[in-house]
């Protein structure tokens, strides 16, 4: 029986230069302290990436801008241009690297989403992706006249019919329907565009397939019904499973999901998020990794993620001494906002981290940095190459969501030094397979369009 | 008044005429591609048009003529990668819109551009569009305006939002934005309320210029009033009647025959048919009672050359300068922010 390290032994990994809605980089390192909303220098990240091969670039989302303690939240990088608009702009100056949005099915409207995602398509050639999400958040939906309120159990479905509408507008202009020359008939064939009529709306499409068809689409959920639904739908996964044995634990999971729903099991790229901090030697990479996690991990924002638990301000507690002794103010959902985990029971994560603070003795920051510490890949070239090409034979990644460390020179190191390192080892690319997102993640017809073909 | 005038250009489909498609110079099924969004926008930028517009309306059942188009917007943004001087203005009708992706779209073409971001308020109100949108058709005109006055109002007050030293990226304070210098809205309009703030700085124009024709909304909303009447003495009138900052004319130009001898239904606006000659002349006598002209051509492949080469070098135009902003190009100042301390 081959050993589990082994199970692909011609896999490569994919890099995908990844963006939350509010990186964490050293700002004060910055030319500019506005260079995060400067298009120019997402065009340096974006020409960066893909000198180093990257499959595409990647961004997270909110729709309101986050707050700690009912003020915004002012210790860390927030908001960010809005993602189709960025994209359009970066796809006349790049030539192969995708572009994934995510993009909320509460927020907005299908018949929109799917014109403006179809531009940034056909702009770019075929590089587009949409990570789908959905929230549940009236939050948020106090940004919008329509609100965002979704009852729980509904979610799912109404995302569901989201989707379903976008990739009916895609499908509804048949390739090939334009004339081919001005002596034609009519502008486009009788019948190859029709009308989609779904949830509630008339609407005709407004833009012919691009090269890949129609928009990668990537998912982003954890909860059994959210991997169902990826396994159903999506093309990537963005996950925030790295341990190596959770990692292939959660791939296996999602392996199975595919041919559950009726899909070969290769049909889906994982993308788990990370961080890579390199070094001529171990000893100086930990030292970077040491440097970085000091800077970006400030006072004001390790105490940040202990209050937005404990519900209240904790600026006379130190970080560097215990956690509070008192427990949280258990209504802190309405305090703190747009932080992952805001969901989890506020006593239940306190007594969590007690126990772990108290079983080694850490403090506020340390335990802070302890939990946020796993997600990184710290080392020499060679040996983070090593280790990411076990991952990637093992089958536990297809590629990681990485957020670079610096902007807008951010990827610079990982394309200078690892990328070289990857290829010696044969897990990485040397050159673009094609000219679409489709093709640069060695995917096949999007899903919808599979069914399309079987049912036709 | 100053008396050189802003020229810009209509650059939707194959031009204005429902037949343009024959007679452009390319392929039809060419004409929804990257590279010739950025052809046109380079002829645009390089005949000196201060402006482009991107017009916008919702998909309907196809005919014989153009059957799609890019969202205006994305492909503004589109262009703001590929020219540097031109002002870009696309269509967003307010009707069914949502302030809050108008406002950050907006502001984010602002900063893609430099700056070169305007909005055409659009106003469309079709039943086409509500059953897209899957609402109700509104008739309303009182409605409808109340409508456009709270989504354009709204979308000010976004760009606001984050007073222009919001980031103070202070280390020692471990602060990257003063807290108190950006600010939920609270709008709360006839139609609807939203929170706020917005997703980024504030645009690099504060405000992005807002084009709109008269009656759309109210003046205090509007940067460039928009005028249009089938005769030069109705496109003066109403340039007279005009209360914004600037105002701003639409010229139909048909510099040659119908294509396939189709006929283009003539509508509000004033047209020139014929020579360049008499176009020139006729917009040297606008520029002495409006900021602005909007030309619409027939065929953007027929009319285009021909403004660039026989009209656009005759005029003593106010054109755009690399760097430059849509403001400046149209004498408007950039505005304090409301919440300005």
């Amino acid at each position: 029986m081959a050993a589990p390290e082994v199970a692909r032994p011609h896999a490569r990994l994919h890099l995908a230069g990844f963006f939350p809605f509010g990186p964490a980089y050293v700002w004060s390192e910055a030319e500019r302290d506005d260079v995060y909303y400067d298009f120019a220098a997402w065009r340096q990240l974006a020409r960066s990436a893909e000198r180093g091969l990257f499959s595409t670039l990647f961004l997270g989302d909110s729709q309101r801008l986050r707050e700690h303690l009912g003020r915004i939240t002012d210790h860390s990088v927030t908001g960010r241009p809005d993602q189709l608009v960025l994209f359009a702009h970066l796809a006349a100056v790049t030539e192969r690297i995708g572009l994934v949005a995510t993009l909320n099915t509460t927020f907005t409207d299908p018949v929109d989403l799917a014109r403006r995602l179809a531009s940034v398509d056909v702009l770019s050639g075929g590089r587009a992706g949409w990570n789908v999400v959905t929230t549940d958040n009236d939050w948020t939906g106090e940004n919008f006249r329509r609100g965002g309120e979704v009852g729980h159990a509904d979610r799912y479905r109404a995302a569901e019919e989201h989707l379903a509408t976008v990739e009916a507008l895609w499908a509804a202009w048949s390739r090939g329907a334009e004339a081919g020359s001005a002596q034609a008939p009519s502008w486009s064939a009788p019948g190859a565009i029709g009308q989609v009529v779904r949830s509630a709306r008339r609407a005709w499409p407004s833009l012919p397939p691009s090269p890949q068809g129609q928009p990668v689409l990537f998912q982003a959920g954890e909860s059994g019904e959210g991997r169902d639904f990826a396994a159903r739908h999506a093309e990537g996964i963005f996950s925030r499973y790295l341990q190596f044995d959770a990692a292939l634990e959660f791939a296996t999971d999602l392996r199975r999901r595919l041919v559950r729903a009726g899909r070969p099991e290769d049909d889906l790229r994982i993308f788990p998020a990370t961080r890579i901090i390199l070094g001529d030697t171990e000893s100086e990479a930990q030292e970077r990794a040491r440097w970085f996690r000091d800077r970006t991990w400030s006072d004001r924002r390790v105490r940040a993620v202990v209050e937005a638990v404990w519900g209240h301000d904790l600026s006379d507690h130190p970080v560097d001494g215990p956690l509070p002794a008192t427990d949280p103010v258990v209504a802190t959902q309405t305090l703190t906002h747009g932080v992952v985990n805001t969901s989890d029971r506020p006593l239940r994560t306190a007594a969590a981290w007690r126990g772990i603070a108290a079983g080694r003795g850490y403090t506020m920051r340390q335990l802070v940095l302890h939990l946020n510490e796993s997600v990184e890949f710290v080392g020499t070239p060679a040996a983070v190459a090593d280790e990411l090409a076990r991952y990637v034979r093992a089958g536990a990644i297809d590629g990681l969501n990485l957020q670079p460390n610096a902007m807008p020179g951010g990827f610079d190191e990982v394309v200078d030094r690892l990328v070289p390192a990857l290829q010696d080892r044969g897990v990485y690319r040397t050159e673009y397979e094609g000219t679409t997102l489709r093709e640069n993640l060695g995917l096949g017809p999007a899903v919808a369009h599979r069914d399309h073909v079987e049912s036709a | 008044m100053d008396e050189r005038s802003v020229i810009g250009i209509e650059i939707d489909g194959d031009g204005a005429h429902p037949a343009a498609w024959r007679a452009a110079a390319h392929a039809p099924n060419t004409l929804l591609t990257a590279g010739r969004l950025r052809e046109v926008g380079d002829r645009a930028e390089r005949a000196g048009f201060g402006f482009v517009t991107l017009a916008d309306v919702t998909a309907t059942a196809p005919g014989t003529g153009v059957a799609g188009r890019f969202d205006p917007l994305t492909a503004a943004a589109f262009l703001s990668a590929t020219t540097s001087a031109l002002g870009l203005v696309p269509v967003v009708h307010p009707a069914h819109a949502e302030p809050f992706h108008v406002s950050n779209q907006l502001s984010s073409l602002d900063h893609g551009s430099r700056g070169r971001a305007g909005w055409l308020v659009g106003t469309e109100a079709t039943p086409a569009r509500a059953a897209a949108h899957g609402v109700r058709h509104q008739t309303d005109p009182q409605l409808l305006a109340a409508e456009a006055e709270d989504v354009v109002d709204a979308t000010r007050r976004l760009w606001d939002s984050w007073q222009d030293d919001a980031i103070v990226a202070d280390e020692s304070t471990c602060r990257f934005l003063d807290a108190d210098r950006v600010h939920h809205i609270d709008f709360r309009g006839r139609t609807f309320g939203i929170r706020g703030p917005a997703l980024m700085p504030r645009p690099p124009q504060g405000q992005v210029p807002v084009l709109a024709p008269p009656g759309v909304l109210p003046d205090r909303l509007v940067d460039v009033e928009i005028v249009a009447a089938p005769t030069e003495e109705g496109l003066r009138a109403a340039a007279a009647r005009a209360r914004a900052p600037k105002v701003l004319a639409e010229v139909e130009v048909a510099l040659g025959p119908d294509p396939a001898g189709v006929p283009w239904p003539v509508g509000e606006r004033l047209r020139h048919t014929g020579s360049t000659a008499d176009l020139v002349a006729l917009l040297g006598r606008l520029a002495t009672v409006v900021d602005a002209v909007r030309l619409v051509p027939a065929v953007l492949d027929r009319d285009l050359p021909l403004l660039a080469e026989q009209v656009l070098p005759a005029l003593d135009l106010r054109r755009p300068a690399p760097g430059g902003t849509l403001r400046e190009l149209f004498d408007l100042p950039r505005p304090a922010g409301r919440y300005a301390s």
